[in-house]
Parts: structure tokens; C-alpha cells; sequence
């Protein structure tokens, strides 16, 4: 073939696939995926809830059997149960003597399990029920002991809390596992169905950083995803059909692709955690495709079958194409009669009428499933409803300096008698001196804003943290030095400057994740750094302002290294706020001074200048610039500077932190008061 | 001889009084930082000297010692006249630390609240509202403004709080409030010395609020409220503005179908304003003059509306007022000209007085037209009018013929006027040797670049010589001619970027290493190059030693904040820069 006749080609194939036509096929595509789905989800839907209810009146009329009243009576109590261990593991209780009031509803629990524990001796049930039941057992009795130690010591309830929790996650994966080897196929099946929906439900808490359970608890669990799906491949080995061996197999890539993904998260690799996400999309995105191309196949080559049947029982409307013809099109086509619109047929009027009607089905088969693949994948994403949720750690404090902790030397009473002294003294019994040998002087508070117990903030909850957000943008190196350490050091920093409960990785979010986060639940800092261009689209724009102004938001950045990132970002403040002029922030600002005190602004290298800069609306700062790469400082080696200036840009860090989250706190509480 | 030491004995105290008079405010250059005179001159010494000791420190930037300085003063002059002076300049003392709010807080305030009747204290409450504005709390800012306002309404103060809102209502468009205190500062202040500035520009700002809504008489009623005003006299007075911010205002009214109207209100307005104004009696003084600038302007604005036929009718009235000489005919071939009637221009120009002139501007025409020879045959009628400018007007030719990329034309009239003016050879020459250079002749140009270097002595030509060789790619050439021109030390770095670019390593070293002695400027590119050059060399460790070199020998200096990046980003190096300190 010469070049010209391949450009020809090629010109003509992308005419083909350009053309109206290649969107009708779409267009039928969408609209009988929607049928299909439609006919399946309602058929499947009045099916299950007939199930459920029939299922819900059998078990209430077992229930309501004489001799099963004590099961009733315990099923009642757990429902009781599961809502005060909601309350108390809420912290909503922070009163002691109703902390020791709740125990009379948590009680209970040891005396049904000790019941139902002798009637399992007692009438003999076989060994695996009565260990089932022991592990039951478990739950109330650990969380019994767990709940009195909290009474006298959290850190300690804490610490046993959390292990015994552990020991009974372990043994419940074990039963699980054992139910998913020996169990029969419909508890196997049922077992699938109700971890799926906990995996689903654990997976969106973890992609939203939502903090409920610790990792550990949630690497163990999402484990037991890759043997539940090394028992269904092994299942279906058994079942002689290749088809849904296959099929099996190719849904156990996205537990296993997720377990990838969050292992090489838990372990901190960066890089092979990007590695496979993208793998694993990669992967899906074949698999999908080999599926989306066999069904096509299969449904074409039916329908060619039944068309060449009825060309071989004389049909007029049908006929013979020839069998070079049917080598890349059809068998046997339609003569005259209505055109075809199925996507799935050869002869579709959108295939043409040529020799290439199969590959022309193939590609258009691609082309619509990489479409449609994309389109999910941006719902998904960075378009879909994927909201995140940012909260602040629950606690209290005042946003004032640190002060120092002074030990006060209190002077000793001392009694001293001359046992010869001819005057009559009548001291005090020695026991009844009370002798006050020394004072401290602590904080008189703590660290955070608003009322509430520990070190936090009022508008916080008891699963938020305070999290180090660096912001992805386009045209530079938004990453310069990211995961490095610099972020995670002035975190940790934080944490034991302020005690404030952190996360324990820094992430990074693009600009139009930002609008991802609700109003009242955003990120109060993000921090932005790097030393090229800044290129931020009109849309974008718009998201930063957004997340600034209405979501009360601020940004910290930090110039990373050029004189050139400085004219960047002041260009960005300046299509933010055109109305805002840059203010160079006083070291008597609050920002400076709270919670600790910046004699003069700290920096590595005045990359742009040796002030601090402020956009100030409504009397907040809505970002601050640090012109000297004080992310270099806080990085291991602290970039040559002395420990003084090194320890100064960590207290500028911590600050910048803490008066972004006091005055999100602040706005917190005037809107709850409006409301 | 007793009277004689008695003499001196007085002659040396009043000469300590005088200096000691004279060392207050020194170094002071700030109004806003200076003692008042009155309050100076009734001083006792002991507190003039304490004084001094503190501006000393103040003018020098050590600002913690003249904050202890003046509040010596205070503890112990506290009933001085001075004391609101001294608490001022402590508060000035802490905004230069950036330490604004506490300047506020204790200063500033301070100075209100214990010397409320004292010139300072208004000073004081201006200055608040001044650093709320500086550290972007503009709500606060606009409240210390207005209680200024109110507080202060005879003094310079209030025109000065009244300027700085001015600005915050531009900045966010607060056209209302905007609005309002132009309105105050044009008619409602007294106009002094100390306020005319803002007082003029106040009167313009309104009027060009006013004209951009095609409100004319509000306009001009604003400028006349301020047409005494110094400033507005010494920038051409009140016909001049009104005339520019009309004229601007006309323009952006034009753009808009719906304003069209408005636009053509405003110019008649303004044409009747400056009508008015036209003397009619124009053998007085300067009268003829002024006639000539109003009817121009009145022509002007009528072409900023395109009225064609009130154009010229203006240039002929004008003609009439004070004769058809040749600046009104200018100014009607000009307007032909805009009109793109470039023959009635050319006849126009004809009608010159001065034939030298019009023709030179018929030529200029043909300049514009691109049309040498047409030029060419107008500078020889100018030549034969006017001899002995020969050279000029045949050098002008020459130019249309460069500008016309006619290298060859230009370069024969270039020769030949060098011939006829023997005094100016090598200027010519110069001319001949750019014109092939332009025209990229390089081996034309090299040879006349020679010639002009025999002609004149001058060894700097041989930088061009270079740049031809550079562009013929004989770089060795090249080299040798830059270090021939004697353009040090450029002629290092350019010599070492050629030999770099052919990888001549050592060589270019050499030479940037050479650059280095030629101050710093010089020698932290020179060492930026030399990492460079090790860089693409592949000789890692001097680079980095290079790169180090900049950040250890100028610290301070935009190119160790690069040399500083460069080393991070691509060798993951951190070397400190000294950090911050304490200033």
C-alpha cells in the first residue's frame, strides 16, 4: 500500500467514526444499556423485597414463639446496647457521674452472655457453635472492661480498648475465613454480599480521609478481600465454564487492585501507591474492554447465525453474501425491508456497506467504551460528587502565646522552738503542718479555641484532625520536595507544640478538588510552594476564590526559590481578589504572635524579599506569603540554617496553622449562632 | 584680653545654642517624623539634647535604641512640649519594626489620649487610620478616617485621611464613597499651600467623573471651583484639563451606541466652554497665542467626534484670527492627512511659507507611501532651495532608500554625501557599514566596518565586525574581533559563550574566570557561567563548588537565591544563606 492510499485510509476510517452516525451509535448504545439495566435492577428489586418481607414476618412469628422469648428479649437489649456504645463512643458524655450512670445500661450485656453461655454448655451445642458464641461473648465483656477503665483513665481504656478490639477483629476474620472455605454456597454468596457492602462503605470512609477506625483495622479488613477472592476463583475453578471463571476473575481485580492501593499507602511508599493506582486502572480498563468487545462479538455473531439460518431456509427477505464477504462482514444480510439500528449487528446502517463492516463494529465498539470508560472515570473523580470531609480536631483552648512553665519555690513553715526557751510554746502536732513545698505554675490553658475538653477547637469532632494540605496546580513544581518530609516534620511539630490530634500523612489536593469539600467541613489551610509558573484556568480561579470566601479558607505559601514564583503568586492574589492589595503582614499580627511569639520573620533565602506578605478580607487573612523557602527549613537538615532560625520557622508554621484553624473555628461559631 | 577671652567665652555658647538649634530634625527627611520649629525653639537644652540623642538613632534605623531614648524623654520630660513629639516618634519607631498594631495600640493612641489638644494628637489619629489602612484592616481604617473627618476639620490632616479613602473607595470601586469625598475635598475645604495638590487632582478626578457620564457642567464647575489651584496652573490650567479629560471622556463615550449621544453633548459643552474663552481683543499681549491653543483645541475635540467640516472651518477661522501661516496650514495638512486626503495634503504643504519645510514634509509623505524615488526627486528640489544642508537632505533620502530595504541605492547616496562632507566621513561611513550589515552583506559590512575603524580610530566598531563573523559562523574570527573592540568585560563573556557553545571548555573557564575581576556584578555571572559550563562539561563537583561559590561569597544577592534553588533542585544540596536575622 502506498503512503498516499494509508493516509487515505486512515482519512476515510476517521471520517467514518467523525460522522454523525458514529454518535446515533452511541446514542443506542446508552439508551439500551438504560433498558437492559432498568428491566434487570426492578425485576431484581420486586424480587428482593418480597424476599425481605416474607423473610422479616417468618422471623418475627419465630420469634414470637413462648420458648424463643428470651431470644427476643436479647436482640432488644443489643439494639439498646449498639445505641448507648454509639453514645459513649461519641464522647458525647462529658460528665463523670453519668459516664457511671451508662454503666447500668452496659451491664446487662455480662448477664446475657453469661445465659446464653450456659445454655450452650448445657444443652450441648456442638463445638463450632459454642465457640461462635464465645467469640460473641467477647464484644460485651471487653467492651465492659473498657468502659470502667474510661472511667478513671482514657489513655489506658484507649490502649486496652484498642487491643481488645484487635483480638476480636482477628477472631471474627478468622470465622470469616473459615466460613468462606468450609461454609456452603449460599452463606459464601451472603457473606460476599454484606462484606461488600462494609468494604464499599470502609473504602469511601478512607478515600474521604474520614478517620473512624484506625489503619491497622482497615488493612486487616480490606486483607481478607484477597481471600475472599482467592475462595471464589477457587470456587469457580470447579465449575467447568471458563466464561465465568473468567468473569470472576475479572471482578477480583478491583479488590485486589484496592488492597494494592491502600497497602502501598499504608506503608508509605508513594510511588508504587501511584504505580498502582494507575496499573489498576490501566488493568480495569483492559478487562472491560476484552469484556465490552466478547459481548459484542457474541451477540453479532448470534445475530449473523440466526440471519444465515433463515438464508438457508429460503427466506426471500434474507441472503447468501458469499464467503469471502463473510470473512470481514456479515453472512448473510437483510434484502430491502426496514435498516438496521442495532449496534450489535453487522448489517447497522452506521457499519456502512462495505467489507469492513467488522472492523468498523470493533473500532467503533473501542472508541464507545473508551469514551464511555472515561466519562465514568471523570463522574468519578475529579467531576462526581466525591465529597470529602475536612474536620477540625474536637477540643478547646485559648488563642493566646505560650507562656513558660515556672516552678514557684514556696518558702517551708518552719517551726522552730528553743527546747530551753523559758517562754511556754504550744505547737502544733508535727502530722498537722501542712507543709506546701512547691507550686507550679502551668498553663493556665490550652492551645486551641473555644470550649471544650482537651486541646482542640469547639467547632472540631472527635474523629477530625488537623491535616497538611498541599495544593496541586498547573505550569510548575507544586511538588518541590513533597513527601520529603518538610510537610510531615512541621506536622508532627504541630502536634507536639500544640497537641492537636494530626494526621499522620500530609496529602495534596488539585484546585478543583477543593470543591469537593462542603461549606463548614473544608480544609482552613492549604499550602502551596514551588518555584515556576503558576497557571491557574479561569474555572479554577474561581474554585480558589470560592473555597477562600465562602468556604472560609486560607492559603499559606511559600516561595520555594525564584524571584519569578513571586511575581507568580502575587499575579494569582491579584486575579483572586483584584480588589485586595497585598499587605506586608506586622509582627504583631496575630499570626505572629499566637501561640508563639516571631521576634523577626525567619527564612533559608530571600528568594522574594524578607517580608511577609497578607491578603487581608474582613480583617482575615486569606493567604500568606513567605518569601523565603521556609519549607526548606522545616525538611530534615533544615537547609544549613541554624537550629535558632530552623526552630523559628516551625513556630512560624505551627502559627500560620493555628490562626487558620482558630478563625475557621471563630466563623464556625457566628454561623451556628445565626442559625 | 579679659574682654577679648570674654568674647570668645560667648562667641562658643552661642555658637553650641545655634548647633544645637540646628541639629534637631537632622536627618529627618519625613515632615511627619520632625519637631515642630515652635516647639523646638522654647526647648531647655537638656531636653534638646535628649532629643537629638534619640532622631540619632532614629535617622541611623536603630530603632530599639531610640525607642529607649524617647521614652527617657518621656519619664523625664514628661511636661514637655515635646512629649506628644517624643510618644509620636516612639510609635513611629515600632511601625518600622512592623510592630503596627502595638504602634496603634500604645502609640498613636497614647499621643490622643494624654496630649488631645496638641498638633501631634491630630497627626496621631491620622496615623491611625494610615497604618489600619497599611496592614489591610480597611473597616478600621475608614472609622479612624472619619473620626479625623470629624475631629480635625480645620486642619491639613483631614484632607490627608480624606486622600487615603479616596484610594481605598478606587481600589474597591466604591463609586458612592468615592464620589462623596471628591465632592468634599474640590467644595468644601479651604484651599492652602500644604493642600493644593490634592485639592487640584481631587477637582480633576471629579471632573473626569462627571465627563465619562457626559455631565459637562459638573464637570467644569468642579474644575473652576479650583482653578487658582498652583498645581493646576502649572499643568496648563484649567482650559488644558478640561480639554484632556474631556477629550479622553468624548472617546470613551464613542464607543458605546448608547452614550454616542452624551459624547456629543459633552464636546458641544466643552466647545462652548472654551469658545467662551477666546479673546477678542487680540492685539493685547499674548492674546494671539492663546486664540491660536483654544481654537486648536476647539478643532480637536471637533475631529475626536469626526466632524470634518467644523475641523477645517475651525483651522480657517483660526487662519483668519491670526493669518494663514504655516502652523495653521500644518494643521490642516495634518488633518488631510488623517483623512486620508493625501493630495489636498501635499497641495496644502505647497502653500508653505517656508518651501524648505513643506517640501520636506511632502517628502516625509512619500516616506510614509514607501516610494523612495518619489522622496528622492522632493530632496532634490530641497537640495537646489537649500545647498548648503546638502548632506542632510541627501542623507534622508538615503534612509527611505534603507528603510525601503534598498541596500544598494542607500549605500551610493551614503558614499557620495561622505564625499561632499569630508568632515563627517566616518559618521557616513558608519551608515554605509550598518546598511550592510542590516541588509545581511556581512562581507560588505566587515569591509566598511574596517574602513570606518581607519577612518575614525575607533576600536569599539570591531564588536560589530564580530557579530557579522558570528554570523557568517566563522567563530574564531569572531572571537579574535571582540577581543580586538576593547569592550570589557563583555567581550570576556561573549568570547567564553562562543567558545562554550563549541565546547572549547578550558578556553571559555579561562575567560569567565577573567570577567570575575570586574566587580561583583560581573563576577557572579561570570561564576553562574563557570557552573555552567562544568555542568555541560560533566564535571559535577566543580559545578557544585561554582554554585557554592555564589552563595558563600554574595549571599545576599538574587543570584545566590538562584545558585541556592539550583543546588536543591538539581543536586539536592542545601547550603544556608546565613538565614534570617534579627535587623
Amino acid at each position: 500500500m502506498s503512503p498516499n492510499a494509508k493516509e487515505s485510509t486512515f482519512r476515510d476510517l476517521f471520517r467514518t467514526l467523525t460522522s454523525w452516525q458514529f454518535y446515533t451509535l452511541i446514542g443506542s448504545l446508552i439508551v439500551n444499556g438504560s433498558k437492559l439495566l432498568w428491566k434487570f435492577l426492578s425485576a431484581k428489586g420486586r424480587k428482593s423485597f418480597k424476599w425481605s418481607k416474607a423473610y422479616a414476618i417468618n422471623f418475627w412469628s419465630y420469634l414470637s414463639q413462648p420458648e424463643n422469648k428470651f431470644l427476643k428479649l436479647t436482640l432488644g437489649y443489643c439494639l439498646v446496647w449498639l445505641l448507648f456504645f454509639w453514645i459513649w463512643t461519641s464522647n458525647w458524655i462529658s460528665w463523670t457521674w453519668l459516664h457511671w450512670t451508662l454503666l447500668i445500661v452496659f451491664l446487662p450485656s455480662w448477664y446475657f452472655s453469661t445465659v446464653w453461655l450456659l445454655r450452650a454448655f448445657r444443652n450441648k451445642w456442638d463445638l463450632t457453635a459454642t465457640l461462635r458464641l464465645g467469640s460473641l461473648v467477647l464484644i460485651p465483656f471487653f467492651q465492659m472492661l473498657t468502659f470502667i477503665l474510661d472511667g478513671f483513665t482514657y489513655e489506658a481504656a484507649k490502649i486496652f480498648g484498642g487491643t481488645t478490639f484487635a483480638i476480636v477483629s482477628i477472631l471474627w476474620a478468622a470465622w470469616f475465613c473459615w466460613d468462606m472455605t468450609m461454609g456452603s454456597f449460599r452463606l459464601r454468596k451472603n457473606l460476599t454480599i454484606g462484606y461488600t457492602i462494609v468494604w464499599c462503605w470502609l473504602w469511601y470512609l478512607w478515600s474521604t480521609n474520614t478517620a473512624l477506625f484506625p489503619e491497622l483495622f482497615l488493612f486487616l479488613f480490606f486483607s481478607l478481600s484477597i481471600y475472599l477472592a482467592y475462595c471464589w476463583i477457587d470456587m469457580a475453578r470447579h465449575w467447568d465454564d471458563n466464561i465465568r471463571l473468567r468473569a470472576v476473575a475479572s471482578v477480583c481485580i478491583l479488590p485486589v487492585w484496592q488492597w494494592l492501593v491502600f497497602t502501598t499507602h499504608f506503608l508509605g511508599w508513594g510511588e508504587a501507591r501511584a504505580i498502582t493506582a494507575g496499573g489498576g486502572l490501566a488493568a480495569v480498563f483492559l478487562v472491560g474492554l476484552g469484556w465490552t468487545v466478547w459481548y459484542v462479538d457474541r451477540r453479532a455473531w448470534e445475530l449473523q447465525r440466526a440471519r444465515f439460518y433463515s438464508a438457508a431456509e429460503g427466506k426471500s427477505d434474507v441472503d447468501f453474501t458469499g464467503p469471502l464477504s463473510a470473512m470481514s462482514g456479515s453472512a448473510a444480510i437483510l434484502q430491502g425491508g426496514d435498516e438496521i439500528w442495532d449496534p450489535f449487528d453487522l448489517d447497522a446502517r452506521y457499519y456502512g456497506n462495505g467489507e469492513k463492516k467488522k472492523l468498523n463494529q470493533s473500532l467503533s465498539t473501542i472508541a464507545a467504551y473508551s469514551i464511555l470508560f472515561f466519562l465514568l472515570f471523570l463522574i468519578l473523580t475529579s467531576l462526581s460528587g466525591c465529597m470529602e470531609l475536612y474536620e477540625m480536631p474536637a477540643g478547646g483552648g485559648e488563642q493566646k502565646q505560650v507562656q513558660q512553665v515556672v516552678v514557684q519555690k514556696v518558702i517551708k513553715k518552719k517551726f522552730v522552738i528553743n527546747p530551753f526557751s523559758a517562754v511556754l510554746f504550744n505547737p502544733p502536732p508535727i502530722d498537722k503542718v501542712k507543709l506546701q513545698l512547691t507550686e507550679l505554675t502551668k498553663h493556665a490553658y490550652t492551645v486551641g479555641y473555644g470550649k471544650g475538653k482537651g486541646a482542640g477547637f469547639s467547632g472540631g469532632t472527635n474523629r477530625g484532625m488537623v491535616r497538611f494540605i498541599r495544593l496541586e496546580y498547573n505550569g510548575g513544581d507544586w511538588d518541590q520536595d513533597f513527601g520529603v518530609g518538610a510537610d510531615l516534620n512541621l506536622l508532627l511539630e504541630y502536634h507536639v507544640r500544640t497537641s492537636h490530634k494530626t494526621a499522620k500523612k500530609t496529602e495534596s489536593r488539585k484546585v478543583m478538588q477543593l470543591k469537593n469539600f462542603p461549606i463548614g467541613k473544608s480544609p482552613p489551610m492549604v499550602y502551596m510552594t514551588g518555584q515556576g509558573n503558576i497557571s491557574l484556568s479561569n474555572k479554577e480561579v474561581e474554585i480558589l476564590r470560592e473555597y477562600l470566601i465562602d468556604k472560609h479558607g486560607m492559603i499559606f505559601a511559600d516561595n520555594g526559590g525564584s524571584g519569578r514564583w513571586h511575581g507568580q503568586f502575587f499575579n494569582v492574589m491579584k486575579r483572586l481578589f483584584p480588589r485586595v492589595r497585598p499587605i506586608k503582614v506586622p509582627l504583631d499580627h496575630e499570626v505572629h504572635q499566637i501561640p508563639y511569639i516571631i521576634p523577626f520573620l525567619p527564612y533559608v533565602a530571600p528568594h522574594g524579599g524578607k517580608d511577609a506578605f497578607g491578603w487581608v478580607v474582613d480583617s482575615r487573612l486569606v493567604a500568606y506569603y513567605h518569601p523565603g523557602d521556609i519549607g526548606d527549613a522545616w525538611a530534615d537538615g533544615h537547609a544549613g540554617v541554624t537550629p535558632e532560625i530552623s526552630e523559628l520557622c516551625y513556630q512560624l508554621g505551627t502559627n500560620v496553622i493555628f490562626y487558620a484553624h482558630a478563625e475557621y473555628n471563630k466563623w464556625l461559631d457566628r454561623q451556628n449562632k445565626k442559625k | 584680653m579679659k574682654t577679648f577671652l570674654y568674647s570668645i567665652f560667648i562667641a562658643c555658647l552661642l555658637c553650641n545654642i545655634v548647633t544645637a538649634q540646628t541639629k534637631i530634625n537632622e536627618g529627618l527627611r519625613n515632615a511627619n517624623d520632625q519637631l515642630r520649629f515652635e516647639v523646638a525653639k522654647e526647648l531647655r537644652q537638656t531636653e534638646k539634647y535628649q532629643l537629638v540623642v534619640a532622631q540619632r538613632f532614629y535617622a541611623k534605623g536603630d530603632l530599639k535604641a531610640a525607642m529607649a531614648e524617647f521614652e527617657k524623654f518621656l519619664t523625664l520630660y514628661e511636661r514637655s512640649d515635646a512629649a506628644p513629639y517624643a510618644q509620636l516618634m516612639w510609635s513611629h519607631c515600632l511601625v518600622r519594626q512592623r510592630k503596627v498594631n502595638t504602634a496603634i495600640r500604645d502609640g498613636y493612641q497614647s499621643v490622643i489620649d494624654y496630649w488631645p489638644e496638641s498638633p501631634e494628637a491630630a497627626l496621631a489619629a491620622y496615623l491611625i487610620g494610615k497604618s489600619y489602612k497599611d496592614i489591610g484592616e480597611i473597616k478600621n481604617s475608614i472609622k479612624a478616617f472619619d473620626n479625623v473627618r470629624e475631629d480635625y476639620p480645620d486642619k491639613q490632616v483631614r484632607v490627608l485621611a480624606l486622600w487615603d479613602m479616596l484610594d481605598i473607595a478606587n481600589v474597591h470601586k466604591d463609586e458612592k464613597l468615592r464620589l462623596k469625598i471628591l465632592k468634599e475635598l474640590t467644595f468644601e475645604i479651604k484651599r492652602t499651600k500644604a493642600n493644593d495638590y490634592h485639592l487640584a487632582k481631587a477637582a480633576q478626578d471629579l471632573a473626569g467623573y462627571y465627563f465619562y457620564r457626559g455631565d459637562g457642567a459638573k464637570g467644569l464647575e468642579a474644575l473652576q471651583e479650583q482653578e487658582g489651584a498652583h498645581h493646576m496652573r502649572r499643568h496648563g490650567g484649567l482650559i488644558s484639563h478640561a480639554h484632556n479629560i474631556g477629550k479622553g471622556a468624548v472617546g470613551h463615550l464613542l464607543k458605546k451606541k448608547e452614550t454616542v449621544k452624551g459624547g456629543e453633548k459633552l464636546t458641544d459643552d466643552l466647545i462652548k466652554f472654551i469658545n467662551g474663552r477666546v479673546p477678542e481683543d487680540l492685539e493685547k499681549g499674548k492674546a494671539k497665542e492663546v486664540a491660536r491653543d483654544l481654537l486648536g483645541r476647539i478643532a480637536n475635540l471637533h475631529a475626536t467626534v469626526k466632524r470634518d467640516k467644523e475641523v477645517l472651518d475651525t483651522y480657517e477661522r483660526m487662519g483668519k484670527m491670526i493669518g494663514m501661516d504655516d502652523d495653521v496650514l500644518g494643521k490642516i495638512a495634518s488633518w488631510h492627512k488623517a483623512k486620508k486626503r493625501r493630495a489636498e495634503a501635499r497641495k496644502t504643504y505647497e502653500r508653505f511659507k517656508n518651501k524648505v519645510n513643506g517640501l520636506a514634509n511632502i517628502a516625509g509623505m512619500y516616506r510614509e507611501d514607501k516610494d523612495p524615488d518619489g522622496a528622492k526627486s522632493i530632496y532634490g528640489k530641497i537640495i537646489q532651495l537649500d545647498k548648503e544642508n546638502e548632506a542632510k537632505w541627501a542623507s534622508e533620502s538615503a534612509g527611505v532608500y534603507r528603510e525601503c530595504k534598498k541596500p544598494e541605492e542607500a549605500v551610493q547616496i551614503y558614499t557620495y554625501v561622505a564625499s561632499i562632507d569630508q568632515e563627517n566621513k566616518g559618521k557616513w561611513f558608519e551608515q554605509v557599514a550598518g546598511t550592510w550589515q542590516e541588509a545581511g552583506k556581512y562581507e560588505k559590512a566587515i569591509e566598511s566596518w574596517r574602513n570606518v575603524i581607519t577612518t575614525t580610530g575607533k576600536s569599539g566598531h570591531y564588536w560589530a565586525i564580530g557579530d557579522c563573523y558570528v554570523a557568517l559562523k566563522d567563530i574564531p574570527k569572531g572571537i579574535q574581533s571582540y577581543r580586538l573592540s576593547d569592550n570589557f568585560p563583555s567581550a570576556y563573556f561573549k568570547m567564553a559563550d562562543l567558545h562554550r557553545g563549541q565546547k572549547q571548555w578550558n578556553e571559555a573557564l579561562t575567560l569567565y574566570n577573567q570577567a570575575r575581576s570586574y566587580g561583583d556584578g560581573h563576577a557572579q555571572t561570570a561564576l553562574w557561567r563557570i557552573g555552567e559550563t562544568y555542568e555541560k562539561s560533566s564535571r559535577r563537583e566543580q559545578a557544585i563548588k561554582s554554585y557554592q561559590s555564589i552563595c558563600k561569597l554574595y549571599p545576599k544577592s538574587s543570584s545566590a537565591s538562584r545558585a541556592h534553588a539550583h543546588l536543591q533542585n538539581k543536586y539536592k544540596i542545601n547550603i544556608t544563606l546565613g538565614g534570617a536575622k534579627e535587623e
